[in-house]
């Protein structure tokens, strides 16, 4: 292995040691208004700042293609009109369907 | 392991949905929208002389979709390790309060808690369930990170034989994984914000000023070091709109 890759898996790995597996062994005494904020609301957090980032992410590839598939697939699941698969068809077919259409 | 949150007996019983069967009906769209992703990474790592080792050696060990593609300008300018760190660290910064909220749901054995946390990715935390037991966390972990390192591995086979033309092409090989992972997060707010009980105009008045005021974040802070402080401020208004 070349020593620029071998720098490289190593901060890899040291990230996920500092960032994924530390925090799973760390012990906190949190009363239950904390427990609600850690279990409910921080991952709901999460989850809005995933949604933004991966809208800001495409958007700044493809704004109207992705604009449009990624309101589709976040209402579609929203509202739970459809599963996963036809859900991932539809918003892909979309993307795909607009970037054609735009050129 | 969190006073507040014991871990979940590896051997519990399986309930609705956690069969094996079920689980890898519920992971297998998420493992494949990973797919083209991780042979892209395989194809353009070999185009800058990674041996297939080397392909497999970090997503074994690195596993980290965003921080791989980032590492690769840098490891062929020859970047130091505390660089390297600094950018991987600010990229992956997000897996911080995943991973202690997912902490839960891994088994109490260090090993393998330790490698069920270091298979964490953003697709298998938004197919995990709050009500998933060890053994259904790690399949969806399993599964995920196997179809990563297989895929990548293909990937710098591909990129092998492929003519390097067609790798220019402007085909956006990851948006079946952004599709997936946006559906993820939206059923996950569903399921973690509509409840019984809860008004939902406030909160969904809240999950919107948080998208907003998320997207001022990236704006001012770039994609890579607004999660923290986003992630916090939308905690702290959704406690807000919390009744």
């Amino acid at each position: 292995m070349s020593e620029s890759v071998l720098v490289a898996i190593a901060a890899l790995f040291t990230t996920s040691c500092l960032v994924r597996i530390a925090p799973t062994f760390i012990s906190l005494r949190i009363d239950p208004g904390a427990q609600r904020y850690l279990e409910r609301l921080l991952p709901a957090a999460v989850f809005i700042n995933f949604a933004v980032y991966i809208a800001y992410s495409e958007m700044v590839r493809e704004p109207v293609p992705a604009l449009i598939s990624l309101a589709v697939v976040g209402a579609v699941a929203l509202l739970n009109l459809l599963g996963l698969i036809g859900t991932a068809v539809l918003g892909i077919t979309l993307y795909f369907v607009w970037i054609g259409i735009i050129g | 392991m969190n006073d507040a949150q014991p871990a979940m007996d590896e051997r519990a019983a399986p309930s609705d949905g956690n069969s094996r069967v079920a689980v890898l009906r519920r992971v297998a769209p998420a493992a494949i929208a990973v797919v083209p992703v991780s042979m892209l990474f395989g194809m353009l790592a070999v185009r800058s002389d990674w041996s297939l080792l080397e392909v497999v050696a970090i997503s074994l060990l690195g596993f980290s979709g965003s921080g791989q593609f980032a590492l690769l300008p840098l490891a062929d300018a020859g970047a130091g390790f505390f660089t390297m760190l600094l950018v991987t660290a600010s990229i992956n910064s997000r897996y911080l309060p995943i991973a202690y909220t997912s902490a839960k749901r891994l088994p109490s054995a260090a090993s393998r808690r330790a490698c069920l946390a270091h298979m964490l990715g953003d697709e298998a935390y938004a197919t995990e369930h709050e009500r998933d037991n060890a053994v259904s966390v790690r399949w969806i972990r399993l599964s995920i990170f196997t179809a990563w390192v297989l895929a990548g591995l293909v990937g710098a086979l591909l990129g092998q034989v492929i003519p390097a033309a067609w790798l220019g092409a402007d085909v956006n090989l990851g948006y079946p994984a952004s599709v997936v992972l946006m559906y993820l997060s939206a059923s996950q707010l569903r399921a973690r914000l509509w409840q019984q009980g809860q008004q939902k105009g406030p909160l969904l008045a809240a999950a919107g000023v948080s998208a907003g005021l998320a997207l001022l974040f990236i704006l001012w802070l770039g994609p890579v070091y607004f999660w923290i402080p986003s992630v916090l401020l939308a905690t702290f208004i959704l406690g807000r709109a919390w009744s």
